[in-house]
């Protein structure tokens, strides 16, 4: 049982350990992305970046020719709707008899108002403050002794809970769900325990993981408005907030949010949508509640200014550059250029970022990009490079280089072509477990996507063309973007400061700025070499 | 696979978050599930249903191995199930067969492996996979490494060519070394220098294994010895290593295997074989007295307590029973160690129990990372005192059901995906000698009694045999972590 440490090292790290992903509230990402990819024909954008290239031999072979790609669809989903409102969605796979469930709760952090924290807690109460007969830990060892385990994922959208069984004991994993939905017993002692160790989780995260510091700063700045705070601006709870939300606080977003006609219960794999319908009838039959009202979005505006931010980390041997601006809405028709776009500049290991950031200038092992699907309003685009602390200024200067470029000029005809075909034809690599299935069906019902969405999504990346790539990102503007830096403050603000003004953020302190450094555009950008 | 960490543990999962996806780690429990006809005793635990394992007999029965002239082992899985494949060769090296003074280069040379060969150049390996919508990566390990691509089924002899171009060449070039020594020493500040307790976790291997050498030093290596690498070490390493009679070829998914075995042929059949190298390790030194280190560490924010044990290799009698262990004493919210020390009294935000699963002498690892609330003596002794219980009492047969369900699930949806089933069965071919034994794992587990895992506890898991590193933060600003060994008795 192999859980080591390293179990391995790696070429290149996942995306889904980058991806700010859908983040969430003191969770992952739910799905995991995938490595992208697009063009080679990368020039650096300055002279001494450029490395030679190896000679290829005279007569090199070329690579073999395809055979013809695989006609591809994503499976049919089957739609059914409970008396009480909750709908089913199924999607069929039956060549191992395994069976996947979301239960979806369209309520996410985007919830939380002036509880920041409330819908993750409420949710892990779910789990552990006990269910209809069983204590948390009765209910953990029954569904460990499937050899399931079970979790709950609050991200901004949704709440997901997630079970995966052997295709006999679907109806026990419904009952256990329902359970969980419909008899929480919220215990206080029990919960008194949990906000123990959220707020030890976020005290350590605060101290110990750069990108998790980076992140709380990041949206709270992407998605600042001129008064009221914005639903999506929370990454995480800080832990005073968690301190702050009080199990009536719970309770009460449990009676708002966990109700039939707000939930969606996603199955696939190897089970009929007869057998379905009649186990979940029976089930959850009896679920009752209504709706929330609807929570309102008003747009954030993109940035105005080159804002920077610098999360101290005193000591730190790595410096993580964040680099984000916002894109289109997921429903617009620059979407699937604005996503080709991303993959051109950063969304895998063909992209721009990894072949000059990486592969040239030798400043990351990790260089990458990536858009967030969000429900409502437009989408952020992060950019994300880890580097020697020394190096942090020239880092940040290539991050934005690669911003202006991607404003400036459209992607060559090489870059689309890599890019286009990486984002339709990853497809086929998505569906090989019953798990992406579930994940993938989930997501269409979380972000209000029709069944079909994945075809024509396809589709239209196949079709976007160079001038649609360019013109899909006004945004991309490197005088105007939100700049976050974990790392060293002693030593940074003077790099940094050739940027703009610095503001240092201490993550102990509930992410409260410390001191502001003026602009110093004299100041030189890298530094000796500390390690 | 997909892999969802659980959140509650963040601590401790994140330590092994970016390899978990690519080494089949059974790490994150996932969502999974399987259930065993196997009696229950606990009024909760729900009568277990009977396992299918019709999955697993069609994995052996859909697997084809064949063997070229030059030596080069293929692996063949047929599953059309979804319209991609995998392709994925392991080479027998590792970071096992350093020098010392040459830590860290075995993965310094897989970094190298994507800069280019006779007919591919730097950069192509990226584009040319990426612009059929596939994916790629290379991982090293101690015992072995490899590379991987998940391609649509149309592009699988593209695959095959690039991996066999880069067994047969490799065109390096000190600008592309230079070039590579520093992304793989920002992997090093990545996940050690800037992460917690990961300079503890090398530690521990350093004191569990001591004078044993190839399992002591960290695959990454340390930054001197990465300083120090040399490029004709390269060239070295390629002619050493890199040979179709030291690899094996995996294919898995959608694909037909007699056009395949030609593309094999047609690519593969011009590698040259050569001598490769002995590997002659030396002997495990066996541990008669306890030993502990503490490790200052800028990047922690709480006390972390890491306790190693040597035990047995991978696949032997006692190395099942010892996984079933870990199971019972950290797998999942409803083990022991977790229920007790993060649910009933507060005093860790998580635990977790594992073996490393190696060809030699393996480390069976219990970590700690503590709350707020958790102080380091006395969670030392309650760790000691749980292990000693299951050394005395073993399991109940409740909890040995659940473990071997848990077990099951792993093996089930682990070996879902082409990619981790193409690595997978590749390592099981180069390290056992027969890729079909993976599918008998699981009658090998299922056979373990409770008695047995309470003896193998009670043999290997002992106070004298046992390796602790205690984690102590240090906020100091400007500080940096350090190991020392505070008892270094013993020879080891």
């Amino acid at each position: 049982m192999r859980r080591q440490l390293f179990p391995a090292f790696s070429f290149l790290a996942l995306a889904a350990s980058f991806a700010l992903g859908l983040i969430g509230v003191g969770c992952r990402p739910a799905t995991q992305s995938t490595t992208g990819a697009q063009a080679a024909q990368l020039k650096p954008p300055t002279a001494n970046t450029a490395a030679p290239q190896p000679q290829a031999t005279p007569q090199r072979e070329k690579p073999p020719a395809d055979g013809i790609t695989p006609d591809w669809h994503f499976p049919p989903i089957t739609h059914a709707t409970l008396p009480n409102g909750l709908q089913l969605r199924l999607v069929e796979r039956h060549h191992l008899p395994l069976i996947e469930l979301r239960l979806v709760l369209l309520s996410g952090s985007a919830t939380d108002a002036a509880k920041p924290g409330v819908a993750m807690l409420a949710g892990e109460m779910l789990k552990v403050g006990g269910t209809g007969v069983l204590s948390s830990r009765q209910l953990l060892d029954k569904v460990e002794s499937l050899g399931s385990s079970l979790e709950v994922l609050t991200d901004r959208d949704a709440t997901t809970i997630s079970l995966a069984v052997t295709a006999q004991n679907l109806d026990t994993a419904l009952g256990i769900l329902s359970d969980l939905v419909q008899k929480p017993k919220f215990q206080p002692d029990e919960y008194r325990k949990l906000k123990r160790r959220e707020m030890d989780r976020t005290d350590s995260l605060a101290h110990s993981d750069p990108a998790w510091a980076a992140s709380m700063v990041l949206y709270r700045q992407l998605f600042e408005l001129p008064s009221g705070v914005h639903p999506y601006a929370t990454y995480d709870a800080t832990s005073k907030e968690i301190e702050r939300v009080m199990l009536p606080d719970c309770k009460s977003w449990y009676k708002q949010n966990v109700t039939p006609s707000n939930a969606m219960l996603v199955v696939a794999g190897d089970i009929n949508p007869a057998a379905l319908q009649q186990s979940a009838a029976r089930i959850f039959g009896k679920w009752s509640g209504k709706a929330p009202s609807a929570a309102s979005f008003f747009n954030p505006m993109p940035p105005n200014e080159l804002k920077l931010f610098l999360v101290d980390r005193p000591g730190s041997t790595q410096a993580e550059v964040f680099v984000a601006t916002l894109g289109p809405e997921l429903q617009s028709e620059q979407w699937a250029p604005f996503k080709v776009g991303n993959q051109v500049l950063g969304g895998g290991v063909a992209g721009r970022l990894f072949l000059d950031v990486r592969e040239q200038r030798s400043l990351a092992y990790r260089a990458f990009s990536s858009v967030e699907s969000v429900a409502h309003g437009p989408a952020p685009i992060v950019l994300r490079a880890g580097t020697q602390t020394a190096k942090a200024g020239l880092t940040l200067q290539a991050l934005l280089e690669h911003v202006q470029r991607m404003g400036d000029s459209a992607p060559t005809d090489s870059e689309l072509q890599i890019a286009t075909r990486y984002l339709s034809d990853v497809f086929l690599l998505r569906v090989e477990t019953v798990g992406s299935l579930a994940d993938m069906t989930a997501q269409l019902g979380v972000l209000g996507l029709p069944d079909d969405y994945y075809d024509n999504y396809r589709s239209q990346v196949s079709k976007a063309t160079a001038d649609q790539v360019k013109a899909s990102s006004p945004n991309f503007d490197a005088k105007r973007v939100i700049v976050v830096v974990a790392g060293d403050a002693q030593v940074l603000t003077t790099p940094l400061s050739h940027f703009a003004k610095v503001n240092v953020v201490e993550p102990d302190k509930s992410f409260a700025t410390e001191k502001i450094v003026p602009q110093n555009a004299a100041a030189a950008l890298e530094l000796q070499r500390m390690d | 696979m997909h892999v969802h960490p659980s959140p509650r543990v963040a601590s401790l999962s994140t330590v092994s978050l970016t390899a978990a996806s690519l080494v089949l780690s059974f790490s994150s429990l996932a969502s999974a599930t399987a259930a065993v006809a196997l009696p229950t005793s606990s009024s909760v635990v729900p009568a277990a249903a009977a396992f299918d394992t019709s999955s697993l007999q069609r994995l052996a029965v859909a697997t084809q191995r064949v063997k070229l002239d030059n030596g080069l082992r293929v692996v063949m899985n047929v599953d059309h199930s979804s319209p991609s494949v995998a392709v994925c060769v392991t080479y027998d090296i590792g970071s096992r067969n350093e020098q010392p003074g040459r830590s860290g280069f075995a993965h310094l040379f897989e970094h190298m492996m994507f800069q280019g060969s006779a007919n591919v150049a730097k950069g192509e390996h990226f584009t040319w996979i990426s612009a059929k919508g596939g994916t790629l990566n290379g991982t090293t390990s101690s015992d072995r490494t490899n590379y991987f691509e998940t391609l649509p089924a149309s592009s699988l002899a593209l695959g095959l060519w690039l991996e066999a171009d880069r067994m047969k060449s490799l065109d390096v070039s000190q600008v592309n070394f230079e070039n590579q020594r520093k992304v793989v020493q920002e992997e090093y500040r990545m996940r050690v220098s800037n992460a917690a307790y990961a300079l503890a976790g090398m530690k521990l291997s350093q004191i569990v294994f001591g004078s044993y050498w190839p399992y002591a030093h960290p695959t990454i290596g340390s930054m001197a010895d990465l300083d120090a690498a040399q490029l004709d070490w390269i060239r070295q390493f390629h002619s050493s290593y890199y040979a179709p009679n030291n690899a094996v070829l995996s294919i898995t998914g959608d694909f037909d295997p007699d056009s395949a075995l030609q593309l094999v042929h047609q690519y593969f059949d011009s590698a040259k074989p050569v001598q490769i190298p002995p590997y002659d390790p030396p002997a495990m030194p066996e541990q008669s007295e306890a030993h502990s280190a503490t490790v200052q560490d800028t990047n922690a924010h709480n006390p972390g307590l890491l306790f190693g044990w040597a035990i047995p290799p991978n696949r032997t009698p006692e190395h099942y029973a010892l996984e079933l262990a870990t199971l019972v004493l950290g797998g999942g919210e409803s083990s022991r160690l977790h229920q007790l020390l993060v649910r009933d009294k507060g005093w860790a935000s998580g635990v977790s129990v594992s073996t490393d699963d190696q060809r030699g002498p393996d480390q069976f690892t219990l970590r700690v990372i503590l709350s707020e609330q958790g102080k380091v003596p006395a969670v030392t002794s309650t760790v000691r005192k749980e292990v000693d219980r299951l050394a005395r009492s073993g399991p109940t047969e409740a909890e040995l059901t659940k473990a071997k369900n848990q077990l099951l699930s792993y093996f089930l949806f682990g070996l879902e995906g082409n990619m981790a089933r193409a690595q997978q069965l590749g390592s099981f071919e180069l390290y056992y000698g027969d890729a079909r034994l993976l599918t008998r794992e699981v009658d090998a587990y299922l056979a373990v009694s409770a008695s047995q895992v309470q003896q193998a506890t009670a043999k290997f898991l002992t106070a004298a045999r046992q390796n602790l590193v205690t984690v102590e933060p240090v906020g100091a600003p400007g500080s940096q972590p350090s190991a020392k060994t505070t008892q270094p008795s013993g020879k080891n």
